[in-house]
């Protein structure tokens, strides 16, 4: 246990554990005794110094979020929490403008598609205020405490039917939609679409 | 004043190379598996005598999870007679034909480019011919 004993090295493994926090229990530990065996292996071949050995692996939170990134890719892509796929997305739209486009698609088929199903029952409790309302200068699709007068509601009962298969539509279709940018962005991960990455090992070795 | 002026260049083309490495570690990690069953520092062992890829070597064990999470990888805990145990990676079988397919893809890929940039090689050699 020599190496592993070192102060330094506790620190770095240390903090590598805080950074994989979330994951699951047996993977951390897995993911520990890997990178220790790799401290140890690296150490003990003697080619490197402790110090040395620690810079060229780059820093712990690095290593935890790409663990991590995957793992969040992975749940968010078989899922259809909204809270899931957002999140994923969100990682996304912080690395590059198309991840960003992607996220304001999903973002703007969920609100429209809730909007859609919550009017379509609210009309039911509250015929006159929820419609399509059409006119010379008038749209109005939803909501509204006073309809306006210059246009007409063209829906009636119907609106219930029709908003709630649209909105249903429209949900299923951004589900199904940011799952598959998710997949597209998951396998471009490692080529165009990271912005910022890892350091290459030749310009760790001249900070010091 | 020549000299700083092919220096900001390459500085340009920089941040491409990163991503360039970045985009084929994955292949590269793949490849080196090829012919049997290695742990991660002997895979970057493997990629530092072959290639100049690697980048922080931390960033190789999360991509080796990846892929083994997309069945093209298995891994197994062996205990070495002495020692410490190793993490060994070995190819599954979509893995070695996922392998082959962009092996295939990436010969192909590099002699098309190789014909698009055959112009600017060719005036590099003509200029150094005139010094």
């Amino acid at each position: 246990m020599s190496v592993l004993g070192d102060r330094e090295v506790q620190l770095y493994l240390e903090s590598l554990r805080n950074a994989l926090k979330g994951l699951p229990t047996d993977e951390q530990d897995d993911i520990l005794q890997e990178i220790g065996a790799h401290i140890r292996d690296r150490a003990e071949s003697s080619d490197f110094s402790l110090p040395a050995v620690l810079r060229a692996l780059g820093k712990p939170e690095e290593i935890a979020n790409q663990y991590r990134e995957g793992a969040i890719l992975d749940h968010a892509r078989a899922s259809i929490s909204p809270v899931r796929l957002l999140h994923a997305l969100w990682i996304f739209a912080r690395r590059g403008l198309w991840g960003v486009f992607a996220l304001l698609f999903a973002v703007f088929g969920y609100l429209a598609s809730t909007g859609l199903i919550i009017t379509a029952l609210v009309k039911l409790a509250f015929p006159a205020h929820v419609g399509l309302w059409l006119g010379a200068n008038h749209f109005l699709l939803g909501f509204t405490s006073s309809p306006p007068p210059y246009a007409t509601e063209k829906l009636g009962a119907w609106y219930t039917p029709v908003a709630g298969v649209t909105g249903f539509l429209l949900l299923s279709l951004t589900i199904l939609g940011s799952r598959s940018l998710l997949g597209h962005m998951h396998q471009w991960r490692n080529g165009t679409f990271r912005s910022e990455g890892p350091v290459p090992v030749s310009s760790i070795g001249n900070q010091q | 004043m020549t000299f700083n002026n092919q220096k900001s260049v390459e500085n340009l083309t920089d941040p491409w190379q990163a991503q360039l490495k970045k985009g084929t570690l994955e292949m590269a990690a793949l490849a080196a598996l090829w012919s049997g069953p290695l742990y991660g520092l002997e895979i970057l062992r493997f990629l530092e005598t072959k290639s100049e890829l690697v980048l922080a070597e931390g960033t190789i064990y999360p991509i080796l999870s990846r892929l083994k999470k997309e069945g093209l990888l298995t891994s197994e805990w062996v205990e070495a007679e002495a020692g410490h145990p190793r993490k060994y990676y070995s190819l599954t079988a979509s893995g070695r034909e996922r392998i082959r397919h962009m092996a295939a893809v990436w010969v192909d890929f590099s002699a098309n480019l190789r014909r698009l940039i055959q112009p600017v090689l060719d005036q590099k050699g003509q200029k150094e011919e005139k010094r």
